[in-house]
């Protein structure tokens, strides 16, 4: 559904995006992660079709975003980071004016409105003035806009950014119900786990090039080599520290929030061995437990910290 | 037609903007300003104005009420139209809403034209507020039902050139408030440098005053509308560039831009011999300065280092031949050889026709060296291309001020080397030669020098700063 073959773009002589190729698949929802100035917000904004790469090119449902950009517009869901709302407009006429821009005909707008407002949540807003809601709201009227011409595609940036908690999980069921509503995501975040929840893909971009991208359980598998391990003792975490630094095959052993964390490589056998030279040592073993490997630990083990 | 009307009445943009504007008190405020002004005027004019002796007094009382209303809406119209357009475009950009109009469905000119409606529409709700203050005209007579339309139809004109002003500098920058001030600070320097003029081309235009004469007439107002029409499709072109991600229209922009120079050079060369200028020089020199000033202003706009969205586009443009300044420069200097031959063909002096020509030719050969090397050596940033905007006409006009003053030649001198307008003036008026330190040069040799010493430094300049390792050229 949405395909970038050599990707490339460029600031006057800052190098935003890398030769990215990427590819995600219809009904797909893709994470698209990575540090402050990899160049996602510039993918995002050369997939909305606002922007032209220096070198290569982006198709989103087939169509080209340098060559047939209407089209791609008319199956395109674009809601950036950063968007103003019209202050002095109430929540219909907002959605009203979209409508329009997006060709939706006119004895159609009415029952459109309707359906977003009530899947955004929003049917009890309709008469309110837009400067009246909360960020959150404005958040969601955002999506409602986003989602009047019922766009095959819907590539988010930073969509939860400036929520409160709960209106982030409000935001989140919603994307969640969209997936189910058979539509293609891509949203880009900075809060990794809420990606997590309902992303089946990911891409993670660093210095304007793709270091990791698929199925996160694959990617986990890629660079996971061996077991995440996680120990808790209640007395001298050092010492414990210094047992697993001698055992052979555990690697990366550092101490984080008061929890012993490392890697182990090698058979069962060898971490029963540990566990029980562990207890044996009297630190006030209360866990011994693999860790689960989630998108944040994927995320800063592919990625140095490098901004293009 | 249809796909037409579509974009001019059902326009997003335009029901979007007059829902939220006409809900804004300033929009009240605004209007309730125009009718007190009028009213005031109107008022103070009646209650003073002497009791007429004879009827016969009334109507030139009716045509100076008629006046009076016409100068203070023109004045309002000026004032208040770029306050509506200036801050249409940068203002979606500073509230981060421009890029969902951009990614939607919506074309640029139903943008452009969205927003130019709305202001218009609000000053057309201005000018039919105020006909009960101009219907008191018709009570005094003097002033023909047709003078008043006419007299509403330029004030609507003058509007859209306006408001498409403000768009335009609202297009360009990413603030308000730096469009604004660009927006107002050229029309106070355009009204100044006007204002001698002003009055004059009032008088000529109610005369009916025709350049040329016989069968060559052509009526002065229609000259002016059709160079107003060239200026507003200019400015909707170029606005709509500052919004797309390619720069598009340039070619359309070119093209139209030729027909009108072209046309325009020919036709006041043919225009210039019927009223037997020839025997009477200023009229000629007169034409020669205004061409040169249009000539030397459109080819700045060529030369304006607008950003490109995508340097895709940029290699594209440079790789054309119609995107180069230097073909400009030769349209521009056709247009003037055009000038020149039909003036040759008809009997002009050929030694004054071909020296014009020179002087014109190396004046704009030098400022296209000029302000090219000046934009590469101050950062190629858009921002001095806006201080070109606000400077030029400074550079061209005032510098020649001595020459209605009659000051001393060397104040004369100097503003020679500043402005190649008395240099042509000097070539059909016969000036007299400066002697400075010994050195006794006419008039358009010291000029044609100091614009191509200028343009020689600058070039070096230049060319010395792009040789130096590192720096891009």
């Amino acid at each position: 559904m949405i395909r970038c073959r050599g990707l490339t773009h460029r600031y006057d002589k800052r190098l935003a995006l890398d030769g990215l190729d990427l590819q995600v698949a219809a009904g797909e929802a893709f994470a698209f992660i990575g540090p402050n100035g990899a160049g996602k917000t510039t993918t995002i904004r050369i997939l909305a079709t606002l922007l032209e790469p220096t070198a290569g090119e982006a198709f989103v449902a087939g169509f080209s975003t340098l060559d047939q950009a209407d089209e791609v517009r008319r199956v395109l869901g674009y809601m950036p980071d950063a968007f103003g709302v019209y202050d002095g407009m109430r929540v219909w006429e907002y959605l009203e004016f979209f409508a329009a821009a997006y060709r939706i005909p006119r004895p159609d707008r009415r029952r459109t409105l309707d359906d977003v407002l009530e899947l955004t949540d929003l049917g009890a807003r309709r008469e309110t003035n837009i400067e009246h809601l909360s960020k959150g709201m404005k958040q969601r009227l955002c999506l409602a806009k986003t989602l009047l011409h019922d766009p095959q595609v819907l590539v988010l940036d930073e969509p939860a950014s400036g929520l409160d908690p709960r209106a982030r999980i409000d935001l989140k069921e919603l994307l969640r119900e969209l997936t189910r509503m058979g539509k293609t995501l891509f949203v880009s975040s900075h809060i990794l786990p809420e990606l997590a929840d309902f992303c089946s893909t990911v891409g993670i971009l660093e210095a304007g090039r793709l270091v990791a991208c698929g199925r996160v359980d694959e990617i986990l598998r890629a660079v996971d080599q061996g077991r995440s391990m996680r120990v808790r003792v209640l007395r001298d975490l050092e010492k414990a520290g210094g047992v697993v630094e001698e055992t052979p095959g555990s690697s990366r052993v550092r101490v984080q929030d008061g929890v012993l964390l490392f890697q182990f490589e090698g058979p069962l056998e060898d971490l029963a061995d540990l566990a029980e030279r562990l207890a044996d040592q009297r630190l006030g073993l209360v866990e011994f437990a693999e860790a689960r490997t989630d998108l944040e630990d994927v995320f800063m083990r592919v990625t140095q910290g490098v901004v293009s | 037609m249809r796909r037409v009307l579509d974009v001019l009445l059902d326009n997003p943009i335009l029901l979007k903007e007059l829902r939220i504007g006409l809900r804004e008190r300033k929009i009240f405020l605004l209007q309730s300003l125009y009718l007190v002004v009028l009213g005031s005027a109107t008022a103070l004019f009646l209650f003073s104005a002497s009791a007429p002796r004879d009827l016969l007094e009334l109507p030139d009382q009716g045509r100076l009420l008629h006046g009076i209303l016409f100068w203070s809406q023109l004045a309002m119209v000026v004032l208040i139209t770029p306050s509506l357009t200036c801050g249409q475009i940068s203002g979606e950009r500073e509230n981060h809403s421009l890029d969902l109009l951009r990614a939607s469905r919506l074309r640029t000119v139903e943008i452009v034209l969205g927003k130019l409606g709305y202001a218009l529409a609000y000053v057309g709700l201005l000018l039919v507020s105020s006909l009960p203050m101009v219907a008191v005209v018709f009570l005094l007579g003097g002033v023909a039902p047709g003078e008043v339309a006419a007299s509403y139809g330029v004030l609507a004109l003058v509007a859209a050139l306006v408001g498409l002003l403000g768009l335009f500098f609202s297009a360009r920058e990413q603030k308000t408030g730096h469009a604004t001030n660009q927006a107002y600070g050229i029309l106070i320097l355009t009204f100044i440098l006007s204002l001698g003029a002003l009055p004059a081309l009032a008088e000529m235009l109610s005369r009916g005053q025709t350049l040329g004469t016989g069968r060559f007439a052509f009526p002065l107002w229609l000259y002016l509308l059709v160079h107003a029409c060239g200026l507003a499709a200019f400015l909707f072109l170029k606005i709509q560039n500052h919004l797309r991600r390619r720069v598009a229209h340039e070619i359309w922009l070119g093209r139209l831009f030729t027909l009108v120079w072209l046309v325009n050079c020919g036709l006041l060369g043919l225009l210039m011999s019927t009223g037997n200028s020839w025997t009477d020089p200023e009229p000629v020199a007169a034409t020669w300065c205004a061409v040169l000033v249009v000539a030397l202003a459109s080819l700045g706009c060529f030369l304006d280092p607008q950003p490109f969205a995508a340097p895709r586009e940029e290699a594209r443009r440079r790789a054309g031949l119609a995107f180069r300044p230097w073909f400009w420069n030769g349209v521009l200097l056709l247009g003037l050889a055009l000038m020149a031959g039909a003036q040759g063909a008809l009997g002009a002096p050929p030694v004054q026709v071909l020296s014009t020509l020179g002087l014109c030719a190396g004046v704009s050969v030098g400022f296209a060296v000029v302000a090219r090397s000046l934009h590469t050596l101050l950062g190629g940033r858009p921002r001095f291309a806006t201080l070109y905007y606000a400077l030029l006409p400074a550079i061209l006009v005032l510098p020649t001020l001595p020459l209605a003053s009659e000051e001393s030649e060397l104040t004369f001198w100097l503003g020679t080397q500043v402005s190649p307008l008395p240099a042509v003036w000097s070539l059909w008026n016969d000036m007299p030669a400066v002697s400075l330190g010994g050195w006794t040069l006419d008039l358009p040799t010291a000029c044609l020098l100091s614009w191509l010493g200028l343009a020689a430094l600058l070039g070096a300049l230049c060319a010395l700063r792009r040789s130096r390792p590192g720096v891009e050229a």
